[in-house]
């Protein structure tokens, strides 16, 4: 794997917004940023820290408040709108209503900072289009009507929008809020194939840490009143970074499962015999549940209960309450039988 | 099987044979338009006296070179000019009910008009006759001054704030605001002035005669020149501000262009016709819905030639044997206009209730 190079630097960053007279609202400051060819990075920060702002600032929306951003040495507040729009191309969490017009016709825009004042498109420009269009995944859509798409649709096309307009650098600003689940992935994936096979520089925002964590090629978080601490996401976990940044009275980062765990009613200590996906299962249910699980071995007294997980019947659990053995096929079942008895 | 390329440049294409459509509609009504009125005139004479022969009643020549030719031409220039200035409005505010008046252009002209008619009494009396209220001087200036002023004072906002929203808000405000002074005015007016004043503000077709006529029609194609100079910015616009800023278009100078192509074609328009009502809001949406897309590559002719036939189309029924010389156009427009918008919207399913 080559090392990529850089397409944006931060240097000395401070974003906000201009306050009245004197103070301006400061979210974040000294951000010294880098983003490379081929890499994606995923943005993670709670509400309100300062992660749309900072797309905003880098897209040329809005002015730094101290310190630069800078494109391949150029300084983007220096250039020239036509300049900006072919070196950073920017989807935005708004969303776009364009009237009546084909997806074809939404990602032929991609090419207006290329083409002439009456925006005439070359033979060129239409290869571009389509090159756009399969490497989005919706080649079938061309001539479907852009305002009667899916919402996971409609961000695919501006997606391939973005990729028509040829920019070494991507910012997309929640590209997967409000989708179902198999659609985020589609978009993640296809933006990852971006990144790696066209060797753009994609910035996104995200609250999706999961998906995050398996996509990322470097992660950046940001807080509020915390620096923006960034490197590969399994760094950042074995540093228990994300901890600090998204721990909050009732949730808790599993260094372990990468998951966020959350607080619950302690219900009190059960036994679990067994193995197999069926035991894991068990190990979450009881877990989610308050419970708190012990192997035969390391039992202590005071357990309430004793679940085997059945290995020749295949449907069946045991439970085991004072010295009543129940037979049980499912979770749901054990957990109204144990309701009832505890 | 066909590429989507191919797809394209065909729908682009289907739309120019659209276009032409409308202009053979738009030739028809220009013939129907000379024959039609108090005075019907057959079809081999208007052919004869169009191609400069000379045919046995003079009065009919009269009737066609003098009176309905320059009416038929202005019908086009404005319809032409409302359907535009209507379209620029809705796509830069992204409102659906925006139109050329949203600017408060036309209520500048009005009071500028109002001001003239009923306040400024010069030496040897009042000089508005009644049946000379349009195509005067005086009344073409002062709407022109009143009109200007406020597109000078919007001009100057665009500059200044960063959304359009607010310029949309101040446009409107205004119009409220001046139509209360011209209230005031009236008012306080005499019965004549006050009479000459409401029968401008019901608007013609009729009164631009032919020494006129350079200035009137030079003006719009200069508002339309900008406007087709815009067409790339207005597309980006679709996308709303922040992603055309992204496309490379520069909003600050795009959006003042727009305003003032808006503004010229409004103003002169109300001028020359007095506030014309309706057209500037039907047009566009007929065009979108004619084309079936927002591009405004392919709109803004459609605008144009939808707006020019509905313009003649009204000025026809306004002229009508039965209606006895001339209905005022605005009553016309209204009365066409808004049925046609409310069928536009029922049309359109997203805005059914699913039963």
């Amino acid at each position: 794997m080559k090392t990529g190079r850089n397409v944006m630097i931060t240097s000395n960053l401070g974003i906000g917004y201009p306050g009245k007279v004197r103070r301006n609202i400061i979210l974040q400051n000294h951000l010294n940023l880098v983003l490379k060819t081929g890499e994606l990075v995923c943005l993670l920060g709670p509400n309100g820290c300062g992660k749309s702002t900072l797309i905003r600032t880098l897209s040329g929306f809005q002015p730094p408040l101290d310190g630069m951003v800078k494109i391949f040495d150029r300084v983007l507040t220096e250039m020239a709108p036509a300049e900006v729009s072919r070196s950073v191309s920017v989807t935005l969490t708004e969303p776009v209503d364009v009237g009546n017009m084909t997806v074809f016709a939404v990602v032929a825009f991609g090419r207006s900072p290329y083409t002439g004042f009456l925006g005439k498109l070359t033979h060129n420009d239409f290869e571009i289009i389509q090159k756009s269009l399969e490497n989005a995944g919706i080649s079938h859509l061309h001539n479907r009507q852009f305002n009667l798409l899916s919402d996971g649709e409609k961000q695919k096309v501006m997606i391939a929008k973005s990729l028509a307009q040829e920019t070494p650098l991507l910012l997309l600003d929640e590209p997967t809020a409000f989708l179902d689940f198999p659609s985020k992935i589609e978009i993640l994936q296809l933006l990852r194939n971006a990144a790696w096979e066209q060797e753009k520089a994609i910035l996104l925002t995200t609250h999706d840490l999961n998906l995050a964590l398996k996509f990322a090629d470097k992660i950046w978080l940001m807080g509020a009143d915390m620096p923006v601490i960034t490197g590969v996401p399994e760094d950042l976990i074995l540093k228990n970074e994300f901890g600090k940044y998204f721990n909050k009275e009732k949730t808790r980062f599993d260094i372990l499962s990468g998951n966020f765990s959350f607080e619950v009613k302690e219900m009190g200590q059960v036994v679990l015999k067994g193995s197999g996906l069926k035991y894991d299962w068990m190990v979450k249910a009881l877990q989610r549940k308050g419970f708190t699980v012990f192997t035969p071995e390391n039992s202590s007294s005071d357990t309430l209960a004793i679940i085997k997980v059945n290995l020749e019947n295949e449907d069946v659990f045991e439970l085991k309450i004072s010295d009543r053995v129940y037979k049980i096929n499912s979770i749901e079942e054990l957990f109204e039988k144990m309701d009832f008895s505890v | 099987m066909k590429s989507a390329t191919t797809i394209y440049v065909e729908h682009k294409k289907n739309a120019v044979i659209k276009l032409f459509g409308i202009l053979i509609l738009i030739a028809v009504f220009f013939v129907l338009n000379i024959a039609w009125g108090s005075v019907f005139i057959p079809f081999s004479q208007i052919i004869k006296v169009l191609s400069g022969g000379d045919i046995e009643n003079v009065s009919w020549t009269n009737i066609i070179l003098n009176t309905r030719l320059p009416q038929i031409i202005t019908s086009i220039l404005a319809g032409a000019a409302l359907g535009l200035a209507g379209l620029m409005m809705q796509t830069l505010f992204r409102n659906p009910l925006a139109g050329p008046s949203v600017l408060g252009v036309s209520s500048g002209a009005s009071l500028g008009v109002a001001i003239m008619m009923m306040f400024i009494t010069l030496p040897g009396g009042k000089f508005i006759v009644m049946n000379q209220v349009f195509g005067n001087f005086s009344v073409i200036f002062s709407a022109f001054a009143g009109a200007f002023a406020v597109l000078l004072l919007i001009g100057v906002l665009a500059g200044r704030f960063k959304s359009s929203t607010i310029i949309l808000i101040i446009g409107i405000m205004l119009g409220y605001a001046i139509s209360a002074i011209v209230g005031v005015l009236q008012f306080y007016s005499l019965k004549e002035d006050l009479q000459a004043f409401v029968i401008w503000g019901l608007g013609s077709f009729a009164n631009v005669s032919w020494d006129r006529m350079g200035f009137f029609a030079s003006i719009i194609f200069m508002g339309i020149l900008l406007a087709i100079m815009l067409a790339k910015p207005l597309n980006a616009l679709l996308f709303g501000e922040n992603y055309a800023q992204n496309l490379g278009i520069n909003l600050k100078k795009s959006r003042i262009l727009i305003i003032v192509s808006t503004g010229i074609l409004t103003a002169a328009v109300t001028a020359y016709c007095g506030p014309i009502a309706f057209i500037g809001l039907a047009v566009p949406h007929l065009s979108r819905n004619l084309f079936k897309t927002s591009d405004h590559l392919i709109n803004i002719p459609g605008v144009i030639l939808t707006g020019a036939l509905l313009a003649l189309f009204c000025n026809l029924i306004a002229r009508l044997p039965g209606f006895d010389g001339a209905l005022p156009i605005n009553a016309i427009t209204s009365i066409i206009g808004a049925p046609v918008v409310i069928w536009i919207i029922l049309r359109r399913n997203e805005f059914r209730v699913q039963s």
